[in-house]
């Protein structure tokens, strides 16, 4: 399955950029969003309107580190709800994976970066009876599953509502060096910063006892004057 | 923060997102399996309304508005010459049965890429000067499309003549879907629905799905060039969701290895 075959590419790459990393300023992030895909640029009805926005909820997950003055590294991985709706035979399933170089000013971060679109198309197969001229005739449904994938560029503005709270709007440009195929997504996004993790709690031990320490330290000494 | 997270995960489960339907027609799903296929036009057009040079620029429109503007498929159709078919190709009807199961004619077989050609057949292929076109993947060998033939009603009566210039190219780029593959679909917005609608300047999710599975894009680079994958939606699936798993899992692993910075003793002495 070339999906593994990129994955595994695409770990080794992401597992290499944390050697970019300072010692402090590690945050992991998970959010949830929505991704409007192609805007204005698909017909929605028999008349020719287009939609600026559509629903599709995501699910994001990332980590952010610090590596050079306000400028971090964010590896990141986005993946839509499997959607399966009037026509139970056809189903879609989209994710990215994503590299990011972001600058913070005050409250905002700019990104800009790389990653993959990935889109899952599956059927089940079976017929269906559609009109054809002036009858109708039984059309095959797709059997099987069908996966593309998609370079893309990605530009992005993160706003913190809080330290812990951030908004962000993601713009994902395909096919940008070509004329006629390129194309325009945006995802919005909440995201939840847990900032640095400490799994085994060998690190928070050390902490306490550092800040122990610290605090002794703090401690005035009490002169003892005998007469 | 997880049991907060929990509630929106369901209600976004619960809510059914339209998913679309398209079909193809032919049993095999085949595709052509170049990613540039050529349009050649023939030059036998002559009730149309319209001279030879206008219908290769409303071909070239129904190109350019419609099937290489999906920016998640590989196909390139690319726009060839006038050329000259035998008149089989004018007067012969495109199946030798009729009826579901099509015989391609054996007359008419196109050996690569799309060849459109004009018709006048009314005994099996224009019944009725309503039918503004018919096509057929007519050169399939397994699930391989070599050749595909787009007829079009050239009667003396036929209605494409009435048609404005932008419903001749949705009619165009309606018929180029069937010649690479796609059948009819169900929903309104789709160009692949199978009657002509108000306005129609653009494709639709399920045009846009249907090209997408046949012609999926494979950027930058492929390893291995798999067309589609011929699995079960659930292995797929779960195999993806584990490989995210393990991509997450690495970077949690490298956060716990991280260096710890070396502690600052102070001493004093009295």
């Amino acid at each position: 399955m070339n999906v593994k075959c990129y994955f595994i590419i695409l770990n080794i790459f992401f597992l290499s950029s944390t050697t970019l990393a300072k010692e402090s300023g590690f945050d992991l992030y998970t959010g949830i969003g929505n991704l409007s895909e192609f805007p204005g640029q698909v017909q929605i009805d028999n008349k020719g309107a287009t939609n600026p926005f559509f629903f599709k909820p995501t699910l994001q997950i990332g980590i952010k580190y610090d590596f050079w003055g306000n400028f971090s590294l964010n590896p990141e991985f986005i993946l839509t709800l499997p959607e399966k709706g009037q026509d139970p035979l056809i189903s879609k399933f989209n994710y990215f994976t994503l590299l990011s170089a972001a600058y913070k000013y005050q409250d905002f971060l700019f990104r800009f970066g790389f990653g993959f679109s990935i889109q899952k198309i599956s059927g089940e197969g079976g017929t269906q009876a559609l009109n054809n001229g002036l009858s109708t005739d039984e059309f095959p449904m797709p059997e099987a599953s069908s996966i593309s994938r998609n370079l893309i560029t990605l530009l992005g503005v993160e706003y913190f509502i809080l330290k812990k709270l951030s908004v962000r709007t993601d713009v994902f440009a395909y096919n940008i060096e070509e004329n006629l195929n390129r194309a325009l997504s945006y995802n919005v996004s909440l995201f939840f910063h847990f900032g640095d993790l400490d799994l085994f709690n060998n690190n928070t031990k050390k902490k306490r006892q550092r800040k122990r320490r610290r605090r002794k330290r703090k401690k005035p000494i009490k002169n003892k004057d005998s007469k | 923060m997880i049991k907060s997270f929990l509630p929106i995960l369901l209600l976004t489960s619960l809510i059914a997102q339209n998913s679309y339907s398209f079909s193809f027609n032919n049993t095999v799903g085949a595709a052509f399996n170049t990613d540039q296929v050529i349009v050649n036009v023939a030059d036998n057009c002559s009730n149309l309304g319209i001279t030879n040079e206008d219908l290769l620029t409303i071909i070239q429109e129904a190109l350019d508005e419609y099937w290489n503007t999906v920016a998640t498929s590989k196909l390139v159709l690319v726009l060839g010459s006038l050329i000259t078919l035998d008149n089989a190709f004018y007067t012969e009807k495109m199946c030798t049965k009729s009826g579901n199961n099509c015989e391609p004619n054996i007359n008419l077989i196109v050996s690569s890429g799309i060849t459109i050609s004009c018709n006048e057949n009314s005994t099996d292929n224009f019944t009725s000067d309503s039918i503004l076109g018919i096509t057929l993947p007519n050169n399939i060998t397994g699930s391989v499309l070599q050749g595909s033939l787009l007829l079009i009603n050239d009667r003396v009566t036929n209605q494409f003549q009435n048609k404005s210039r932008s419903q001749m190219i949705s009619i165009i780029a309606h018929e180029l879907g069937h010649a690479i593959g796609l059948g009819h679909s169900p929903i309104k917005d789709s160009l692949m629905y199978y009657t002509l609608v108000p306005v129609r300047d653009r494709l639709g999710f399920d045009d846009i799905d249907g090209v997408t599975y046949l012609y999926p894009k494979s950027q930058p680079f492929g390893c291995g060039l798999i067309h589609y994958v011929n699995t079960k939606n659930d292995e797929d699936q779960n195999s993806i969701i584990l490989l995210a798993l393990v991509f997450f899992l690495s970077l949690l692993i490298i956060s716990l290895y991280r260096k710890e910075k070396p502690l600052l003793v102070h001493s004093s002495s009295y």
